[in-house]
């Protein structure tokens, strides 16, 4: 009886900053979603003041569209390739990083710097490396498969939006995979050590439990990110060449912007949240099953 | 990214709101002076002229003040929608003819028709006609830009060639330079938009007597049943443009973008260029001392015609209450005199009777202008949502050389209608 009293005691002045959140969340977040999808049952093309309903025949030509199979096709292979890539090179640093070694907050922060320029200055930088750099490197050495820069093939600009995407992404699960790591208690790696595991058997059975939530929590972020990428794409490819590099999120871009098709990028907004919803469910569902609930 | 999007929208929409209710305030209480004060947006980055101008029409009436919103063309883009959208009309708006969402606002009567004043007449009639969306005029312009090829003065002379009059002089020069180790051509195939802008110059300079791609394309969109198909002119086009990309362009043009193909024209890595009377402040911003000359596409028999449009332009919008101020302003920048000011700076010829281009760069090109050899970038008058598809179509053409492809899309997104 008593201990509820307090717990309650202490709900109620967390409800200040909760409201708060809420409310900010509904405002950006929650109304522009509905907005969102009110506009994409019009045929709204974004600057207009008058716009008619029109239904679902938005959706109809979401799936009509002939090029939309090329962009989630993309789309998923830049997510399937860059989590799979940065999740696994992750742990491993996230483990070699909470080493006791010498300089290791030095390398902690080398390991994070990408994740703090923005992603526009991060094509633009990779725009000279791709385009001037290495094929300048390429033809002074004589090195023929750098003389021609990757960005001007469909795979090889594919693979360009790739490493980007990789090099970049690559920091913040490592650093929230550190922070994992640390919770793991000394004494059972020990006591693993003592009845003779391996280092991967300790691994398997002593620190992966301790890291699955966060797991989650980074394979979430990585593949919403991943299934939204636009920055890179504007700055690095414009979607091209020919339409090979076109993600979900710059052809909605397109349609808002460019080509007036507001209320189709709308539509186009709203698959893509259902895809991205229905992923986050599974993952958290199959991964998140079998972990350490941590406070 | 759509949350971002939506976001960033509403934020937008609420500084709007803010700075349209504390304008409307001011409004109240200039009204009882008689002061009216007028907003210009202006989406250009040269904003020191349009305020030299601005300040000279301040002086000429007192009683009206000129306030200056200036923004960056890209943010300016996205500033603009927001305020259609949300119905925050500026007095004053510096926008382009040619663009799909202006053109979309005159439409829907959102900008002042001045057809109707006498004052007017001061614009050269082939560009008036060229800002009139249905018949109507509802912009001043500017200045215009053109289609042309860019060209190195200096390896022109070290290799002893003449400006091109024609196609087969042209490929010879370029010839020339290539025996020599000269990059005859730069191209920018990883800029999309390039690509097919560098074939709508293309059609341009194809055309003759016979035909001309606006009366065709536009043509088509308007239900003439021509098609491409039967049309040798569109092929030609399309088999020229990739003869020259192929094999007169530098090593690995897919990977060169609009602004390193300004670079390297400027450091003197090509001999010519294919590109618009806009590249000229680009290339020299690179190299300031480049000796550099522009030149019509020519055709088989020398130049008919050569691909011009309308760079800025100022319209008035409607639902201001201040719409005859506003458009006192546009008569002050139609004058001659006044348009004088801006061409100085600009540099580019201008559409309005009686200014004098002070430009050696585009001489061989201003006498095209005058003799009205200049079409219409006729993609701008077919319908609205085409231009990334007809951009991701003529970069997949400079890429892989597939013209049944690129001719059948060119076709079928001349033909689409807006929905």
């Amino acid at each position: 009886m008593r201990k509820n009293s307090i717990s309650h005691k202490r709900n109620v002045s967390y409800m200040p900053v909760i409201v708060t959140a809420l409310v900010l969340y509904t405002v950006f977040f929650i109304v522009p979603a509905l907005y969102s999808f009110y506009f994409s049952l019009t045929d709204w093309n974004g600057y207009s003041l008058e716009y008619h309903f029109v239904g679902f025949k938005n959706f109809v030509k979401v799936f009509r569209d002939k090029d939309l199979f090329n962009s989630i096709k993309f789309t998923l292979i830049y997510t399937v390739v860059v989590n799979a890539t940065t999740i696994p090179c992750s742990v491993f640093l996230g483990i070699l990083l909470t080493k006791k070694l010498r300089g290791v907050n030095f390398f902690r922060s080398i390991f994070f710097y990408p994740a703090i320029i923005s992603m526009l200055s991060l094509g633009l930088i990779f725009n000279e490396i791709f385009r001037r750099m290495l094929p300048m490197i390429g033809q002074t050495l004589g090195v023929g498969a750098l003389e021609t820069s990757l960005l001007s093939t469909k795979a090889g600009a594919v693979a360009a939006v790739i490493i980007l995407g990789f090099w970049q992404n690559l920091s913040i699960p490592t650093v929230l995979l550190i922070a994992a790591l640390q919770s793991v208690p000394g004494e059972l790696t020990e006591a693993a050590k003592i009845d003779g595991a391996g280092p991967l058997a300790r691994f398997r059975v002593v620190t992966f439990p301790y890291l699955a939530s966060t797991l989650v929590i980074c394979l979430v972020k990585g593949i919403r990110d991943a299934l939204v990428v636009f920055d890179y794409i504007i700055s690095l490819t414009q979607g091209g060449p020919a339409k090979a590099t076109t993600s979900m999120g710059y052809k909605i871009y397109l349609m808002g912007s460019t080509d007036m098709k507001f209320s189709q990028g709308c539509a186009t907004a709203i698959v893509l949240f259902l895809f991205i919803a229905l992923a986050s469910f599974f993952i958290m569902k199959v991964v998140g099953r079998g972990g350490i609930e941590q406070q | 990214m759509r949350k971002r999007w939506l976001a960033i929208g509403l934020t937008a929409v609420m500084m709007t709101g803010m700075v349209g209710a504390s304008a409307q305030a001011a409004e109240k209480s200039t009204d009882t002076d008689e002061q009216v004060t007028l907003e210009l947006f202006w989406q250009k980055s040269n904003t020191n002229v349009i305020q030299e101008i601005i300040d000279k029409f301040e002086a000429e009436n007192p009683n009206i003040k000129i306030e200056l919103t200036a923004t960056s063309s890209d943010t300016g883009k996205q500033i603009f929608q927001t305020r259609m959208a949300t119905n925050e009309p500026m007095d004053l708006v510096q926008h382009w003819p040619s663009q799909a969402e202006f053109r979309a606002m005159c439409k829907e009567g959102r900008m002042v028709d001045l057809s109707g004043y006498d004052w007017t007449d001061n614009i050269i009639d082939t560009y008036y006609d060229m800002s009139c969306v249905d018949d109507k005029l509802y912009s001043v312009p500017l200045s215009i830009n053109a289609g042309v090829v860019a060209y190195n003065k200096d390896i022109f002379e070290e290799n002893n060639l003449e400006v091109p009059s024609t196609w087969d002089e042209l490929i010879k020069a370029a010839d020339t330079l290539k025996a020599a180790d000269v990059t005859p051509f730069i191209f920018s195939n990883g800029d999309k938009e390039n690509c097919s802008q560098k074939f709508h110059i293309m059609t341009a300079a194809v055309a003759d007597d016979k035909w001309n791609p606006y009366d065709f394309y536009v043509g088509m969109y308007e239900g003439s049943g021509a098609k491409f198909a039967d049309n040798d002119y569109s092929k030609k086009a399309a088999e020229r443009l990739y003869l020259l990309s192929d094999e007169y362009a530098q090593n690995d043009p897919m990977s060169t973008n609009y602004d390193l193909s300004m670079q390297m024209f400027a450091n003197g890595e090509g001999a010519m260029m294919i590109t618009g009377t806009w590249a000229q402040s680009d290339i020299e911003k690179n190299n300031p001392e480049i000796n550099m000359g522009m030149f019509a596409l020519p055709t088989d028999d020398g130049v008919n015609m050569m691909i011009s449009g309308i760079d800025p332009c100022i319209a008035a919008m409607t639902g201001t209450g201040k719409e005859e101020y506003a458009a006192k302003f546009l008569e002050f920048v139609s004058r001659t005199e006044n348009a004088q000011i801006y061409t100085d700076y600009d540099k580019s010829p201008s559409p309005i009777k009686g200014v004098k281009t002070e430009n050696p760069t585009i001489d061989l090109v201003l006498g095209y202008i005058e003799e009205g050899k200049a079409i219409p970038w006729w993609r701008d008058y077919i319908s609205t949502g085409v231009v990334s598809d007809e951009a991701d179509l003529a970069q997949a053409f400079l890429m892989d050389g597939d013209m049944d492809a690129f001719l059948e899309g060119e076709e079928e997104i001349v033909l689409r209608q807006e929905d």
